[in-house]
């Protein structure tokens, strides 16, 4: 069925002339379509562009403050660094201040280990190891310094080296070797 | 109809160009954007943070030049070797010990060294060892002591102890003798002598007995 639109036209109205119509009617609404569209598309490029601007403005912005930032903190990384630094020659020179008491309290802790009938004449330091030599009253006080001494924390092991009966004192005299952890 | 049919079909292939590279393109330039603004925050903060933490660094760092004014570690060699001795002799007086001989020996002859601090992340602050071998006489708890105190003084001297044996094999006597190593430490500064301490022929035998 064909529809006839008996409505005046706008121009026949009001001017009096029938002008011919500029568009079909069936391409109107498409039309309208396409122009919609494309009016959507501009303006979801102007929003787009606005908020990428304002974006790339706070960015500039922030790279604007870090510059200026970055003298100052480069001199305090500096200070760091030298803090680093000077914290390190502070252990390394506490760690040499303590190395004569470290030694001292060895020696200490290994007299203090011995037992009573046993002493210590003399004790070398070779390349970590101790040599150990003394007298003991008997030889069963030898042995009670080997278990005595092995169980001190900075050794791994008390080693026999030798055992002779003293012929000056009453006793025996021992030789041991403390190996280090 | 074919022209409406053309226009429709236009219009959707407009709206979905819209989406795709006007809509998905920015926001995928934004995106990236707010990305690169999100590390520059991140960066600015840790500025921030670095800037806030400059009074307690400087603080620490007062501190640790202070501590580090208490020991003598930029003196010359002679400087140095002077002090300690004066000190050693000082520590031997008062711990009725006495110091029969210190020898200066050469780097190569004890095997030390220049050495370099292992500082982790920083630069290694070299220091140079001057090696003197002493002997020290006393009785037990006296060898002790001034083997304690000779590390303690203002000359940063690594103490190492090479042997302790009674003074007199009978037994008699209850005196001990130590050999110790002794390794003075200073600082190489820029403008300092050589690194490695120059080897010396000649030994220097220092009695220092108390008085």
């Amino acid at each position: 069925m064909r529809r006839i639109n008996y409505l005046p036209s706008w121009s026949e109205r009001h001017l009096g002339i029938a002008l011919p119509p500029v568009l079909a009617a069936e391409l109107r609404a498409p039309l309208v379509a396409f122009t919609g569209s494309l009016a959507l598309c501009g303006v979801l490029w102007g929003v787009q562009a606005t908020r990428l601007h304002g974006v790339e403005r706070d960015g500039v912005a922030y790279a604007a403050q870090l510059a200026a930032t970055q003298l100052d903190v480069a001199r305090v990384r500096a200070l760091e660094h030298d803090v680093v630094r000077l914290r390190a020659l502070a252990e390394r020179v506490e760690t040499i201040r303590r190395s004569g008491a470290l030694h001292a309290n060895e020696i200490a802790a290994l007299g203090n280990r011995l037992p009573a009938n046993a002493w210590l004449t003399s004790l070398h330091a070779d390349r970590g190891a101790l040599a150990l030599e003394g007298h003991g009253a008997r030889l069963s006080a030898v042995g009670t310094t080997i278990t005595a001494l092995a169980a001190l924390p900075a050794y791994r092991a008390a080693r026999l080296v030798a055992i002779h009966e003293d012929p000056q004192r009453s006793g025996v005299t021992y030789a041991l070797s403390l190996e280090p952890r | 109809m074919t022209g409406a049919k053309v226009l429709r079909f236009a219009a959707v292939a407009v709206v979905l160009a819209a989406y795709a590279f006007v809509f998905r393109g920015g926001e995928g330039r934004i995106a990236a954007q707010l990305g690169e603004n999100a590390r520059l925050v991140e960066r600015l903060r840790a500025a921030e943070r670095t800037l806030g933490a400059r009074p307690h660094i400087e603080a620490e760092r007062t501190r640790l030049r202070g501590r580090l004014r208490t020991v003598e570690l930029d003196a010359g060699r002679s400087a140095l070797v002077a002090h300690f001795l004066r000190d050693a002799a000082a520590i031997a007086a008062k711990h009725h010990a006495t110091i029969p001989t210190i020898t200066a020996t050469s780097a190569a002859a004890t095997g030390a060294q220049s050495t370099v601090l292992a500082a982790g992340v920083t630069e290694p602050e070299p220091l140079e060892a001057l090696p003197l071998e002493i002997t020290v006489e006393g009785r037990y708890a006296d060898v002790l002591a001034v083997i304690r105190a000779l590390s303690r003084t203002r000359i940063p001297a690594a103490v190492d102890v090479a042997s302790l044996a009674r003074k007199h094999a009978d037994g008699a006597d209850a005196a001990l003798t130590a050999a110790l190593h002794v390794q003075l430490q200073r600082r190489l500064s820029p403008e300092a002598a050589p690194r490695v301490t120059a080897p010396s022929d000649r030994s220097t035998d220092v009695r220092a007995r108390r008085g």
